[in-house]
């Protein structure tokens, strides 16, 4: 409706409108997405609304879906949270939906997000947590250059056990000394 | 029907409405119109609405959209924005901001025209004394339209700005009563 934001060769980040929130909610709500989220409870379309209402007001949210350049498809969405404008740094989210898991649709998209958190907030530093049986999520994360900083010890838990999880990260100067490369 | 606010021969000037929301968020978003603009984040629909509502609301400003005119229509085809912000009561000052978001509406001195006619609405009908602007240092087109306005170049804020992965300089600039349009 609104536009392409940031285009890459297959997918754009544009805007995400109150009308997306049942698409959202629906994904949250599938088993092969959910299984690596930490809120696992059902996808409501009122949460997903006052996430989309909350990301574009505060100061120290942004958020864009993600879609095909070819017919416009929501293939997921991703997030920059918890920006702290002092020190620079904030944590990155990504969820595609279900039938988009492996695509290669997420590492596309998390570059563009990587490319607006560096050169157009001026952002130093991006982190985030990933569970560590994720395989799909932690390869997507290091194509783009996150690194591993320490495993969090069963910090999750899930299908009756409790899982180690990865924080991981990437500063400013090691994505553009890659993408220099 | 809206009917036009300000009349020049190319283009008309006339208060902003809730259904030319989906153009200006399109326009906020594409990188080629915002790089010179300080918005930063993607704009759904459902955001310029609200952004639009809350300039309605600020008393020091007149926020106009810019048509380019066509022979019987009232307003033709909008191709992009302008004002006059925090209009002083005491200074008489206000800051000016135009912009044509509509890309194929560049070059043909549409904005020239635009800036011209509300100018002098600042200065005849608000009496404002100081209209000033704020420019981004790489934006030639438009520092030329300033002064072939009358806008005189007042200095250079350094570094005052970020984007692209650094700092830029701003430059203001400002035009009184009397000077040549």
């Amino acid at each position: 409706v609104t536009g392409a934001f940031l285009t890459g060769p297959r997918i754009h980040l544009r805007a995400l409108e109150p009308t997306d929130a049942p698409l959202l909610a629906a994904w949250r709500s599938h088993p092969e997405v959910r299984r690596f989220l930490s809120r696992s409870g059902p996808g409501l379309v009122t949460d997903e609304e006052a996430m989309i209402a909350r990301a574009e007001q505060a100061e120290n949210e942004v958020a864009f879906g993600i879609a095909r350049n070819a017919g416009g498809t929501l293939v997921g969405y991703e997030r920059l949270r918890g920006i702290q404008w002092k020190d620079r740094g904030a944590t990155v989210a990504v969820l595609l939906g279900p039938d988009h898991l492996g695509s290669g649709l997420g590492t596309e998209a998390l570059e563009l997000l990587c490319l607006y958190a560096f050169d157009t907030l001026g952002l130093h530093r991006l982190s985030l947590h990933v569970q560590k049986d994720n395989a799909r999520a932690v390869r997507c994360y290091e194509k783009v250059g996150f690194e591993v900083e320490a495993v969090l010890r069963a910090d999750r838990f899930r299908e009756g056990a409790f899982v180690d999880s990865l924080s991981m990260g990437l500063l400013a100067a090691r994505w553009r000394e890659r993408r220099a490369l | 029907v809206d009917s036009a606010f300000l009349v020049g021969e190319q283009v008309s000037l006339a208060p902003l409405s809730h259904r030319h929301a989906p153009t200006l968020a399109t326009w906020m978003n594409d990188p080629l119109v915002r790089r010179n603009l300080r918005r930063f984040r993607p704009v759904s629909l459902a955001g310029e609405l609200y952004f639009l509502d809350g300039l309605a609301r600020e008393p020091g400003d007149t926020v106009l959209g810019i048509s380019a005119r066509e022979p019987g229509l009232p307003t033709g085809k909008l191709i992009g924005v302008c004002g006059l912000h925090g209009a002083d009561p005491r200074h008489r000052c206000a800051e000016l901001g135009i912009c044509i978001g509509d890309r194929s509406a560049w070059g043909k001195g549409f904005g020239t025209e635009a800036t011209r006619l509300l100018v002098r609405h600042g200065h005849e009908a608000l009496r404002l004394h100081r209209i000033y602007l704020h420019v981004y240092e790489d934006n030639a087109p438009a520092i030329r339209v300033y002064e072939k306005v009358g806008f005189r170049r007042e200095g250079v804020l350094r570094e005052e700005h970020f984007r692209e992965g650094r700092f830029w300089d701003t430059v203001v600039m400002s035009i009184l009563p009397g000077e040549p349009t």
